[in-house]
């Protein structure tokens, strides 16, 4: 017995079939990786001289914010005495029920005392003497479930890892600086002299991960903070493609790679899901593979 | 035959299918899949952009990462996919012959590049057997980068804290034989990644080795402040590290040797903030004296 199906029919079949099948595959990175990230600067004055830094479960990670140290802010004007800067995309949640806002640090360019004052993390609304407005840039770190996709669906415990500092993002002869992909490994560590132990949750990659050499595979804006993230807290990962990056030497050419993930952390049980990107592993030409997760759990 | 009101229907079912996997993506609920606290929402002024921008850290001195080769780049694309591919679902005889494949490829393999890739490949049968096929290949493996990334691999796999009773001896032995310090540092360091009374065991007994180098105690201690970050270390244990290292930075007869104790005992949570400021007072060396300087001035975790 034949099916005789009208043509409109069919085309409409085959149509919703392969809308079903897209949609059960793993979208591509560059759906969740927007170039044109920014930070609002927004100087907010501090209650105290000294605020600490937190991770997003509240916990305290060593440094502060020093009221006697501000931001230089960039190209927007200079945070004044008792103020620091905050990116106001967002306001976390921890179990206590803590309003956080997150203040980006920064290098000499930023803090007379980087290696102190210069720290990222986030801080406790009552530590602060006003609210910023919240102006999210709505671009990036979207919200995702955990992925049941078989090759996406893992979960991780967060394991900040140092990365070398002569693997960079940008070919360094071409950009200058120190455009290093270490930025993203333990910076807790490495920026304060061991004594800090953190990676960043990031907003966008600072590469879309195309086999197209720079600056083709530069997002701008890519690599700002969203959150610190904290050893052993569980990272979901979201049914995303994972983004293999290049990592140049100081010559300019390639000399390994870097690889990121999408998805989710939260501070403690009830805290706000934090969205974004982490490492999940480098690699140095000639060198082993290194984890900068476990399997979870 | 297909009637219109089947196919309708079909239609339907997939539209209905189409609004479940968006909210799937979306997190659990059908709308933006943004996720933002909502609050006093105003424009976003252009302003420049800033990555983190903090100064060079100081990293280990490593010999300089090699130019990639296009084979060499598709090498470790492919061992990082490694990592991210699904679990094989074998039964046991599949099970053993895929391991005993990865063996025989292992010994055969001449290319040591090769032979660490074909590490990566086996975590993608992540169990109790897998990890002892793995740890059977190391006391006969020369190369040193092979042994790297067998150590690595070893603590990577999710069957390492299960059976962290094998696995930990063994990485006891491998650190008691090996005479690079680089990859000592590496058996710490991935021991200090399990959270398991056995690995605070090892890093002690590294600690306390009467033969222990400097850089051994640091490095250990390291890990073990590491561990106690989110594991019930034993108080003990604790102490005693802790007043070996005072005694270290206090009078250590090298400069280095007082400042690797210093960095030690300021890791996260330590809270040596007071002592750091005794040490400032009798401190001749400059470097020491920045570093404590720094350590001094931290603020206390809680």
């Amino acid at each position: 017995m034949k099916f005789h199906l009208p043509f409109k029919t069919s085309v409409l079949l085959v149509t919703g079939m392969a809308t079903v099948t897209a949609l059960f595959a793993t979208d591509p990175s560059s759906s969740w990786n927007h170039a044109g990230q920014v930070r609002t600067h927004s100087c907010t004055p501090l209650k105290y001289s000294l605020v600490p830094l937190r991770f997003p479960d509240g916990t305290t990670t060593g440094f502060y914010a020093n009221g006697g140290d501000p931001s230089k802010n960039g190209s927007s004007p200079d945070c004044a005495a008792g103020q620091t800067e905050i990116d106001a995309q967002e306001i976390l949640f921890n179990n206590a029920g803590w309003d956080l806002y997150f203040r980006p640090g920064g290098g000499p360019d930023l803090y007379n005392d980087p290696g102190n004052n210069g720290q990222y993390g986030h801080i406790w609304v009552a530590e602060l003497n006003a609210r910023p407005s919240l102006q999210p840039s709505n671009l990036n770190g979207q919200g995702c479930a955990a992925s049941t996709t078989p090759g996406t669906d893992f979960s991780y415990y967060i394991m900040p890892t140092s990365i070398p500092g002569d693997l960079y993002y940008k070919p360094p002869v071409t950009v200058g600086g120190f455009p290093s992909w270490s930025t993203y490994g333990n910076p807790g560590w490495d920026n304060t002299g061991g004594r800090g132990d953190w990676t960043y949750i990031v907003w966008s990659c600072v590469q879309n991960g195309s086999s197209s050499s720079y600056p083709a595979n530069s997002v701008g804006g890519g690599g700002l903070v969203r959150a610190l993230g904290k050893r052993d807290k569980v990272f979901h990962r979201c049914d995303v493609s994972s983004i293999h990056g290049t990592s140049y030497g100081t010559n300019n050419a390639v000399n390994g790679g870097v690889t990121s993930i999408y998805g989710k952390t939260r501070g403690d049980t009830a805290g706000s899901w934090i969205y974004g990107w982490l490492i999940h592993s480098y690699q140095r030409s000639g060198g082993p593979l290194v984890p900068c997760v476990r399997p979870y759990p | 035959m297909f009637s219109r009101v089947k196919v309708f229907s079909a239609l339907g079912a997939i539209a209905l299918l189409v609004i479940v996997l968006m909210a799937r993506k979306n997190g659990g609920s059908v709308g933006p899949a943004r996720e933002f606290v909502t609050g006093q929402e105003t424009a976003v002024t252009p302003s420049k952009n800033l990555r983190p921008t903090s100064p060079k850290p100081t990293l280990p001195e490593e010999t300089p990462a090699l130019d990639a080769s296009p084979e060499e780049q598709a090498r470790m694309q492919r061992m990082a996919d490694n990592l991210l591919k699904p679990q094989l679902q074998l039964d046991a005889t599949a099970a053993a012959k895929v391991r005993s494949d990865w063996v025989d490829r292992f010994h055969r393999e001449q290319d040591p590049l090769l032979r660490e890739e074909i590490v990566t490949e086996m975590v993608q049968l992540d169990d109790p057997l897998t990890l002892k096929a793995m740890m059977g290949l190391l006391p006969g493996e020369a190369h040193p980068g092979v042994r790297e990334q067998l150590l690595l691999m070893l603590g990577y796999l999710r069957s390492a804290v299960p059976e962290i009773a094998t696995l930990s001896p063994m990485m006891a032995s491998a650190y008691r034989e090996s005479v690079d310090p680089a990859e000592r540092a590496r058996i710490l360091d991935v021991m200090s990644n399990l959270p398991t009374s056995e690995s605070m065991q090892l890093l002690h007994t590294a600690f306390s080795d009467a033969s222990a180098s400097f850089e051994d105690r640091f490095h250990a201690a390291e890990g073990f402040f590491k561990l106690a970050s989110g594991y019930q270390v034993d108080q003990e244990l604790m102490r005693q590290i802790t007043a070996r290292l005072k005694e270290d930075a206090r009078s250590a007869p090298k400069p280095k040797e007082r400042l690797l104790a210093a960095k030690a005992l300021a890791a996260p949570g330590q809270n040596n903030k007071a002592f750091f400021g005794e040490l400032l007072r009798t401190e001749k060396d400059v470097e020491v004296q920045k570093f404590l300087t720094l350590a001094a001035d931290e603020f206390p975790t809680q």
